[in-house]
């Protein structure tokens, strides 16, 4: 059940005041779609509290740890109150959420790889987490793992995150990338391949993986 | 859980631990989020739809800006080939040997015959107004929104956008000839009323006074030829006509139930080029054209307009036996139409002038007035006829036609001769 604010529950009833009082967004995807379509404030704030955690951590699961997170996250939820009325499926408002977050966090990805094209740098060169401000905290293998998925190609990287970081089921990881069943795990096969092969020069993470010759 | 799965936990432990100690750059997102203006969540797609939109709306109301400056621009007509530009309210006569065309900015044309008469009541945006006073104009109308054309001719009106037709009209004779080529016109006032649609290969003979109007089908001369040839048949030995050859009447053979195919014959040819001159007024040269293509031969082909053309042309050619020739052909083939019954009127005058026959002319006369009691010409033949019958010698029968034309006409051109032979009567 949302739970009302406790400044809200202070401000007393509408016949004591004289003011008209929004109520609360209702507890369904449904009814808060609704909600969002008759423009009420109160929707979009419930919205984000509904979804803005997990939105964030799918950013930080496909991102790492990056200072555009807390950007990326508000372009994510404008996207999605324009284009609100595009959703066909209102029940279905979780995994089109995911999916514009998917498409934000890709597009993120490719705006710097375009960037570093033009500054004719090699990738291996110029690894997205030195430009990065990266928590003191992070362990080795959390800075190590993104360096070699920085180093994949921008899908199979997004995939791969969202299948073994975030865990995500194969049909989760497929709907929130936009393609079929069938696609994402020929995609995912090729991430885990390529995964292995660059996490080999890592030996924090030779620690974590079972790299056998021939076992994917 | 495969290795993988194993360090991707690992991984997002971490993470959460981390994002679990920041929580501030979520709630400043949220805060955010709560102070956006409803509209601002727009897509940016929308706002370019809006800004199209708006840039559309923007060009549509400078083009419409645009049109209606130029629209404002009065027609302008050019006159003659000296290209002599005409304003509002001029009055236009056509030479005597040759036509005169009247050029319009907007790509109408009006040539106007020889000796025809015309007046420029309006040179407006939208397209112009004539008065035809008297004569014969060829119009061409383009089809353009800024080309009407409204042509006043004696009490009759013409609307047109696009299309090609000629009118006639003498005002003496109260004749109104209007024949349309192409597109659709409307016709109205007097006998019209308030509008009468015509559509192309109609040809239409009007008279106000008598109250009558005669429309003709077929563009194609052919189709037109074997109906008047079918009712010739039907209607034969109607009326008083003229020894005429079976074999001077034209062979048309038709296949099917359609119009005859047109196909022109040298003698054909020769007659487009006598038509032509007779349109532009040229009767003598028409008619010396039409002789040299063999003018009877040119007469079993013509059609009934052709045929009072041709002999339009003999009489001014002052060849009175080849114009009686051609109006009793029109008379034989074309019988029961208006042209018909104006052979009659003519063939009446023919006798009385040139030959002296006054018993002829009167039998003339009277078949002109049985046909059109009411016609344009129906004063003019009555009092033709008491002159006639007086002149034949029946005195009698003469003063009672006077006293009925004094009757219906007192100050008509004849009261004068009707009240000499009242005046003679008594004792």
């Amino acid at each position: 059940m949302q739970q009302i604010p406790k400044s809200r529950r202070q401000q007393g009833s509408p016949a004591n005041t004289g003011r008209v009082l929004e109520l609360p967004v209702h507890k369904s995807d449904t009814a808060l779609v609704s909600e969002l379509l008759s423009g009420r404030d109160q929707a979009r704030t419930a919205f984000f509290d509904r979804y803005g955690d997990e939105i964030e951590r799918l950013l930080y699961r496909v991102l790492g740890p990056d200072q555009e997170i807390e950007d990326l996250l508000q372009d994510v939820f404008v996207a999605a109150f324009g284009s609100i009325k595009s959703l066909k499926k209102p029940d279905a408002l979780r995994s089109w959420l995911r999916g514009i977050a998917v498409r934000k966090a890709r597009k993120c990805i490719l705006r710097r790889q375009r960037w570093r094209f033009i500054r004719f740098l090699p990738g291996s060169d110029l690894p997205e987490q030195e430009a990065r401000v990266i928590p003191l905290e992070v362990s080795e293998a959390l800075k190590a793992t993104y360096t070699v998925l920085g180093k994949m190609q921008t899908d199979e990287r997004v995939a791969f995150a969202l299948r073994y970081i975030d865990g995500m089921e194969l049909t989760e990881v497929a709907v929130a990338c936009g393609v079929s069943l069938s696609t994402i795990k020929r995609r995912l096969y090729r991430a885990q391949r390529c995964f292995r092969q660059l996490a080999s020069e890592h030996d924090v993470l030779v620690e974590w993986l079972d790299l056998v010759e021939g076992k994917p | 859980m495969n290795d993988l799965n194993r360090l991707g936990r690992r991984i997002a432990d971490e993470q959460d631990a981390v994002r679990a100690r920041e929580t501030s750059g979520r709630f400043r997102v949220r805060e955010r989020l709560a102070s956006l203006p409803a509209p601002s969540a727009r897509s940016t797609r929308y706002k370019l739809w809006v800004a199209a939109a708006g840039v559309s709306i923007a060009a549509t109301m400078t083009f419409a800006l645009w049109a209606r400056f130029i629209d404002t621009e009065p027609l302008r007509a050019m006159i003659g080939s000296s290209q002599k530009r005409a304003a509002e309210g001029d009055w236009i006569e056509a030479p005597r040997v040759e036509s005169l065309p009247v050029r319009f900015s907007n790509g109408t044309s009006i040539d106007m015959a020889p000796r025809s008469r015309a007046r420029l009541l309006e040179l407006g945006s939208k397209g112009a107004h004539v008065l035809i006073e008297s004569g014969r104009v060829d119009v061409k109308v383009v089809r353009r929104p800024d080309a009407g054309l409204k042509l006043s001719v004696g009490p009759f009106r013409i609307r047109v956008t696009g299309t090609r037709f000629n009118v006639r009209w003498n005002p003496d004779l109260d004749e109104f000839k209007l024949e349309l080529a192409e597109g659709n016109l409307e016709v109205s006032g007097c006998v019209f009323g308030q509008g009468y649609r015509m559509k192309a290969g109609q040809r239409v003979y009007a008279s106000c006074k008598s109250g009558r109007f005669d429309m003709m089908e077929g563009g194609r001369r052919g189709g037109e030829e074997i109906a008047m040839q079918e009712s010739v048949d039907a209607n034969a030995a109607s009326k008083p006509q003229a020894s005429l050859p079976e074999a001077s009447r034209p062979a048309i053979k038709r296949k099917g139930r359609g119009p005859a195919r047109q196909v022109f014959t040298s003698a054909q040819r020769r007659a487009l080029t006598w038509r032509k001159l007779a349109e532009q007024g040229s009767y003598v040269q028409a008619f010396m054209s039409a002789e040299a293509a063999g003018f009877e031969s040119q007469c079993a082909q013509a059609n009934a307009t052709e045929l009072w053309m041709l002999a339009d042309a003999a009489h001014f050619a002052g060849a009175a036996k080849k114009e009686a020739h051609a109006l009793i052909l029109l008379r034989n083939r074309f019988p029961k139409t208006s042209l018909a019954a104006l052979a009659a009127y003519s063939l009446g005058r023919l006798e009385f002038d040139n030959r002296g026959s006054y018993g002829k002319s009167a039998r003339w006369f009277e078949v002109y007035l049985e046909e059109q009691p009411g016609g344009s010409l129906s004063r003019e033949a009555r009092g033709r006829l008491i002159e006639a019958i007086s002149r034949a010698g029946d005195v009698a029968r003469a003063r009672a036609l006077a006293a009925e034309y004094l009757r219906d006409y007192p100050s008509g051109p004849h009261a004068e001769l009707a009240k000499n032979l009242l005046e003679t009567a008594e004792p």
